[in-house]
């Protein structure tokens, strides 16, 4: 049995799969992947990144200062992959079904 | 680390949003301030702002609850035992510091100062009504040194503190000095047996809170017992406190009669749960329960004074050896226990 990720998180993860970002890179990518739907608050981001931490599926890569500004960069672990890929199998099994559904009906219309 | 949010004198856009992380636990905003500032502040850079929205505040603080409430529940997981046992040692300073600052003012200068004797027979010293004033005086000088951050004289105070009761009460036994009654001595007896196992090295939150919670105590007492003392008739002048008056009239005898039921209730809790010692809890019942049932269950009584043990009463001078031998054991079995777990 899959546990269902909100949204929010599988942008994160989605987000992270290409690399390695940092707390702004992922609210704004995380507002591109989403098509501007999805807009992390500070708050929000870490409260899912604290959850993504303490299950595994993300960690600390590393840290610089930009102009006096701490960056904390994280990473997709490879259970956090796989988390993943189960997410992107869960919601296209949701999508085919929905898909089949809508045909039978259109079908039966 | 995570500075303070001190004054917006040097940049006032973080100082703001520092504003913000200070309502995250000390820790987290020492592991984790650095790098939510930073994103912060690339949020308001990107978006031309000097401070945080209203929607940034509060996902900030619904995250810091989360912080505070995870805390917590971490901590009652650690172990439940310690976490009954945490506010004992304060609770019963700012008890016993209340008794004392009242007592010492109110029963042993206050007739002095007011030129009405209260006790018959000589005075211990001059100035004051009873050998109590040793007791007061020794607890105070322990409260000054655990709100000043010396935790060892701290408990070593308390413990002299804890001893002086039993030293006084021989002392007036011997001499024919008047000394307070048997009830307030055996209050601050076992106020300052658990202060002297259950203090703890304080952060300075915790010192400033117990200091304000014994001024506050002190205060509210003090304004009702002259605000008490204006109506009665039978105090006149209005300053003439009575040793038994004192403490049975206006409230003090219920108030560290409870102060104590609540401080061994609570004591008695924390014990329940070390279910694996038996032993410990089977011999703290046994001694501490049949003294807690003569010296409480009066305390409904209706009459004034009513409650409390009698000095010439013998059991009350054996409650005054059995109570912190049972304080004794439900604490170091509490010690025993804590080390066990750090260990």
């Amino acid at each position: 049995m899959v546990t269902e990720m909100r949204d929010p998180t599988v942008y994160l993860l989605t987000a992270l799969s290409s690399g390695p970002r940092h707390g702004y890179a992922l609210i704004t990518e995380v507002a591109d992947l989403s098509d501007g739907r999805v807009r992390l608050r500070p708050g929000t981001l870490y409260g899912a990144l604290d959850r993504l931490l303490s299950d595994g599926h993300v960690a600390v890569s590393r840290e610089e200062v930009v102009e006096g500004r701490l960056r904390r960069y994280y990473e997709l672990t490879p259970d956090g992959a796989a988390a993943l890929a189960e997410q992107a199998a869960r919601l296209r099994r949701l999508a085919e079904s929905t898909t089949a559904a809508l045909r039978l009906r259109g079908a039966t219309a | 680390m995570t500075a303070r949010p001190d004054a917006p004198s040097a940049d006032p856009t973080q100082w703001r949003f520092r504003r913000l992380l200070a309502l995250y636990p000390a820790h987290w905003q020492a592991d984790n301030g650095d790098a939510m500032l930073g994103v912060m502040l690339d949020a308001a850079e990107a978006e031309g702002r000097t401070g945080p929205t209203v929607r940034e505040a509060v996902s900030t603080l619904g995250h810091a609850v989360t912080q505070w409430r995870s805390r917590l529940v971490a901590r009652r997981q650690d172990d439940g035992v310690l976490g009954s046992f945490a506010g004992l040692g304060p609770a019963a300073v700012v008890s016993g510091g209340v008794l004392s600052v009242l007592s010492l003012w109110f029963a042993e200068f206050g007739p002095a100062l007011t030129g009405a004797p209260s006790v018959s027979g000589p005075d211990p010293l001059p100035g004051v009504a009873t050998t109590g004033v040793i007791v007061f005086a020794a607890w105070l000088v322990a409260l000054v040194a655990a709100l000043a951050g010396r935790p060892g004289p701290a408990r070593q105070g308390f413990a002299v503190a804890a001893a002086m009761p039993a030293v006084v009460a021989v002392m007036s036994a011997v001499t024919g000095l008047p000394s307070p009654r048997a009830g307030l001595l055996g209050a601050l007896t076992v106020f300052a047996v658990v202060g002297a196992v259950m203090w703890p090295d304080a952060s300075r939150r915790l010192r400033f809170a117990t200091g304000a919670a014994v001024v506050i105590g002190s205060t509210v007492s003090a304004a009702q017992v002259v605000h008490a003392s204006a109506g009665l008739p039978f105090a006149a002048p209005a300053w003439r406190f009575v040793g038994d008056t004192f403490y049975s009239f206006y409230g003090l005898a219920q108030l560290g009669g409870i102060a104590t039921a609540g401080t061994v209730a609570a004591l008695a809790v924390g014990l329940v749960l070390l279910w694996h010692r038996p032993g410990v809890l089977v011999t703290a019942v046994v001694i501490g329960g049949p003294w807690l049932v003569l010296t409480h269950a009066g305390i409904w009584a209706p009459g004034p004074g009513v409650w409390l043990l009698r000095p010439s009463d013998l059991l009350a001078f054996g409650a005054l050896l059995c109570l912190p031998l049972t304080l004794g054991l439900m604490t170091t079995a509490a010690r025993l226990h804590r080390h066990a777990v750090r260990r």
